[in-house]
């Protein structure tokens, strides 16, 4: 008898679409707040980088080299005597195109692995969830090393790392959620019904199955960014002339005593823009929860 | 006695005498008010039901009963709970602490999760008989194989050592009840302790529950929404509605001549065996109300067939219409 | 081929249903066998309504499953007008889904959270090709004022609806696609007592209406006893009395049946008072693990004798319609 809880409530008829009623309550938090504001900020900054910019990121200028902050050059040069700032900002598309791409193609196979192995379950289940295993045990970053000794160092590394290994913990995930849903009286429902078993997968557990799958997805993309500036910094990553914020941190390191901000600054970048990422993850993480406990 | 809202101020010289009692809740889409002035009394050895519907308050009253309310998200804003003339709302906490499972019992709707999973059931019902009793070692030993074997539990001496998980719901119950009744409270209250379990394993737990009180001459406060059981057992009824009684009165006189439109509803609407097989179920019209936006006036006048203008405007006061039967409604019924 | 009657819409012959219990390392070992259904031989006639009762662990979920075959028979075979639904496979049996369906005991969780009611009542008509998007639109609009809820809210959530208005979905949705046949799995249980009687009343009108059949599966004899042509009385997993409505609330013959009658309190003060004696059943329900050998419900039975405890009664007609499976009526 616990159809409107202790307290008796009856949801407002007002009509919300779940998406939207997300959205808002994660804005609830003001962490969560702050890390999407932040999210925003940098996205702007990384779209509109040619024109923001007050320099090219590429021009040259060796007398000006690691020269300090001023009017012309914020937060002064680089060893190039590049442009620091317009650096930054190119270095945002670079560092947030990896994360958010590595991100996505490792949650798609991912969620698509995990959802085949739950719903199928029996023995192709333990067939994926072995292969996902033994992937899980092999270290990223030796892959990475190979990698790059065999196709050449560059950024595609790292979005390909992240698709060959990163989709283990998705599919992890996304399967231990199918497990879940799947037992739940509307799939039976739907079954009763007489709705295919496809259908059922597309339209009734994977929308249902999202919620942690999209706090993964934040988490992840501070991972990848991380992974990047790691490999950037490793010299595996972005190569010359393209910046990003791993680059530059890393080329910036050997210069921390005279020109600290050439580090400094990448390195607060990293740092925003995982710490943004996952503010948002634990939002979302806090407004999904309750509801998730009893779905709706 | 504090100066109360009520019209009509029922002289007490009872065990247990509530006065105005609200309770709120904080949610958060508003506040909650769980409970809003309830009122009523519970005499040594009488057995007294606390009728409703999901959402009208009768769990929150009873918790409120032992200040087992959690703040946040709940609190008690206002009333006196008399216990012996004493307003356990002033008291402090080890007043509180020494009435709890003592004094005052409570039994649980959940005996899976009432009961602690990981101790055995001799350390979770030698408990309050060694807190409120200080009884210990062979005596208390003694005691619990006579709890159990009061309440039909075979191989007591054994079973002292089992789990929870080992005993099946209608077991599990039985222990909660030994265990409320085992420091011979002067009131045991009963939160739906039977809604989980099968019919058959219900009556034989409440046939139980009224022997103990019976015996004892406990008082026991029957907190259910199953008319029937109130029917069986009860002697005293407060039928309540969005965190109000809207009727009190004795067991017979509910019954015999029911006197509030909702109450009038429910006997009506519940399918009956007594009734013959063909005679049509009335529903009572629309839905329970929205605990965040009660109705203006009488919280149920939107589904009483009987409202008046008045009735959206003000809400009724507790009129007395028979001896020591009252009812809060402005429309003059007759059963 | 088995015999039946020409207006049987369903038949159910020797039907078991047993869950294997499953332990070990990977879950692979069989450590014992839960008989949810064991053994039951019934007929339904088109038309209808069959009241399901007994209490949990009786199997009356199990059995309302198993005729739609949404859980696997062990043993027997359904009918479902003349066709052996348990020989089908999956594909096969999809397109007859069509003509018999459920109703849920919770309406919360039988409703798909991120579908709107809209979505929720017309998939049955898209999924079986009974009408496209726009016209399963109007047709979900149509059911939606039939089961008493306002056309409005075809694109809300269910969870900005009460649970009696839920269950109305609920209902629509198990109407959708013109079934002939609908399994009521505790419709009311989960609702507030004021609002069961509403959902009655609506299965109830539907019925008249649409000349549905019913089988209505409940814990609680009196709501049975409202919609029921014929009640079964189910214990263990096993049909032990049978009756039309009438019979088996006048002169119920099983020592259960008089159990289950005499718990079941009734909101009348003098009715209550003058009954003193109950027909108490001894002890907790035994697990359906271990089903007692003999009468399954010997060990409880105050009417149990020495055969009770050897040999398993068979279900007897006693009078017309009314079956006990009883040794005191052999």
């Amino acid at each position: 008898m616990t159809e409107t809880g202790p307290i008796g409530l009856v949801a407002p008829p007002i009509s919300r679409r779940p998406p939207f009623a997300l959205l808002r309550a994660v804005v609830r938090y003001r962490l969560a707040r702050v890390g999407l504001g932040i999210i925003a900020a940098l996205c702007f900054l990384a779209i509109f980088a040619p024109v923001l910019a007050p320099h090219s990121p590429y021009h040259q200028d060796l007398h000006g080299a690691l020269a300090a902050p001023s009017r012309v050059h914020w937060l002064g040069t680089d060893n190039l005597g590049r442009d620091l700032f317009s650096r930054l900002l190119y270095g945002a598309r670079v560092s947030l195109f990896v994360g958010i791409v590595s991100a996505a193609v490792s949650a798609a196979l991912g969620v698509v692995t995990g959802l085949f192995a739950g719903f199928k379950g029996g023995a192709i289940d333990a067939i994926i969830m072995r292969v996902t295993d033994a992937f899980l045990c092999f270290p990223p970053l030796i892959f990475i090393l190979a990698m790059s000794a065999a196709l050449g160092p560059g950024l595609h590394n790292v979005i390909l790392s992240f698709a060959l290994f990163g989709w283990t913990g998705f599919a992890r995930i996304t399967r231990g959620q199918v497990l879940m849903v799947r037992e739940l009286p509307f799939i039976e429902a739907a079954r009763s019904v007489g709705v295919p078993p496809r259908r059922i997968m597309m339209r009734h557990i994977l929308p249902n199955i999202m919620a942690p799958v999209l706090v993964a997805i934040t988490i992840t993309i501070g991972t990848a960014i991380l992974v990047e500036s790691g490999v950037s910094f490793l010299g595996l990553g972005a190569q010359p002339p393209t910046a990003s914020w791993g680059k530059e941190l890393r080329v910036g390191f050997a210069y921390l005593e005279t020109t600290p901000l050439f580090s400094i600054a990448p390195g607060v970048m990293i740092s925003l823009a995982i710490v943004s990422f996952n503010f948002v993850g634990d939002g979302l993480r806090d407004a999904l929860d309750p509801r998730l406990r009893g779905l709706g | 006695m504090s100066a109360s809202s009520t019209a009509v101020d029922i002289e007490s010289t009872a065990l247990l005498s509530v006065r105005d009692l609200t309770v709120e809740f904080s949610t958060e889409a508003g506040v909650v008010t769980a409970v809003d002035g309830v009122s009523f009394d519970v005499r040594a050895g009488e057995i007294v039901a606390l009728v409703g519907e999901s959402g009208c308050g009768k769990s929150a009253t009873a918790l409120a009963l032992l200040r087992l309310i959690s703040y946040p998200p709940g609190r008690i804003t206002g009333g006196e709970i008399r216990f012996r003339g004493r307003d356990l709302l002033q008291a402090d906490e080890a007043t509180i602490r020494e009435i709890r499972g003592n004094r005052i019992a409570m039994i649980f709707q959940e005996p899976m999760t009432s009961l602690n999973p990981v101790y055995t059931i001799g350390r979770q019902l030698s408990e309050p008989l060694r807190l409120h009793k200080g009884l210990g070692g062979q005596t208390l030993l003694n005691k619990c194989v006579e709890l159990l074997k009061s309440f039909n539990i075979a191989d007591p001496l054994r079973r002292l050592e089992s789990y929870p998980h080992q005993f099946s719901g209608g077991m599990r119950q039985r222990i909660m009840i030994a265990m409320g009744i085992s420091c011979d409270p002067d009131i045991v209250i009963a939160d739906e302790p039977t809604t989980a379990l099968d019919v058959t394993i219900q009556a034989q737990l409440l046939e139980l529950l009224q022997a103990e009180v019976t015996s004892r001459g406990t008082a026991l406060l029957l907190i259910t929404h199953n008319l029937g059981v109130v029917a069986r057992y009860a002697d005293r009824v407060n039928v309540m509605y969005a965190g109000r009684i809207v009727e009190s009165a004795s067991a017979d006189q509910l019954f015999d001549a029911p006197r509030h439109p909702y109450t009038i509803g429910l006997l009506r609407s519940v399918p009956r065996l007594d009734r013959p097989a063909t005679e049509k179920l009335v529903p009572i019209a629309g839905q329970p109300p929205d605990a965040l936006n009660l109705p203006r006036g009488c919280a149920f006048h939107p589904r009483c067939p009987f409202a008046i203008e008045r009735c959206g405007r003000q809400a009724p006061v507790p009129t007395v219409v028979g001896d020591n039967h009252l009812r809060a409604c402005w429309v003059d019924l007759h059963g | 081929m088995v015999e039946t009657a020409v207006d049987t819409l369903i038949a159910l012959r020797g039907l078991a249903v047993h869950f294997p219990v499953l332990s070990g390392l990977l879950g692979r070992r069989q450590i014992g066998t839960v008989h949810a259904v064991d053994g039951v031989n019934l007929e339904i006639r088109r038309g209808e309504t069959l009241g399901l009762v007994g209490e949990s662990g009786c199997g009356k979920s199990t059995l309302g499953r198993a005729m739609l075959r949404l859980v696997r028979a062990t043993a027997g075979q359904v009918y479902f007008d003349g066709i052996e639904l348990t020989a089908l496979s999956d594909e096969e049996l999809r397109p007859l889904r069509r003509r018999m369906q459920m109703v849920f005991q919770d309406p919360l969780s039988s409703l798909n959270p991120r579908m709107t009611v809209g979505e929720t009542v017309s998939e049955p008509m898209r999924v079986h090709g009974l009408a496209g998007v726009v016209e399963s639109h109007v047709r979900a609009t149509e059911l939606l004022r039939t089961v008493g809820l306002n056309p409005d809210m075809l694109n809300r959530f269910p969870h900005e609806f009460s649970g009696g208005q839920r269950q109305r979905v609920g209902i629509a949705r198990a109407l959708a696609a013109e079934p002939d046949f609908i399994v009521c799995d505790e419709p009311v249980s989960a609702l507030d007592v004021s609002i069961q009687a509403q959902i009655i009343n609506l299965f109830e009108a539907l019925r008249d209406r649409l000349g549905l059949t019913y089988v209505f599966i409940a814990h609680d004899l009196a709501v049975v006893r409202h919609l029921s042509d014929r009640i079964a009385v189910m214990y263990l997993g096993q049909i032990v009395e049978i009756a039309p409505k009438q019979t088996l609330y006048a002169t119920p013959l099983h020592p259960y049946t008089q159990a289950l009658l005499s718990a079941a309190p009734v909101p009348d003060r003098a009715l209550e008072a003058a009954r003193r004696q109950r027909i108490a059943l001894q002890g907790d329900a035994p697990s359906p693990l271990h089903p007692p050998i003999g009468c399954r419900l010997h060990p409880r039975c105050p009417k149990a004798r020495a055969n009770c405890r050897v040999v398993a009664p068979m279900l007897r007609q006693q009078e017309e319609g009314h079956w006990v499976a009883c040794h005191l009526y052999d």
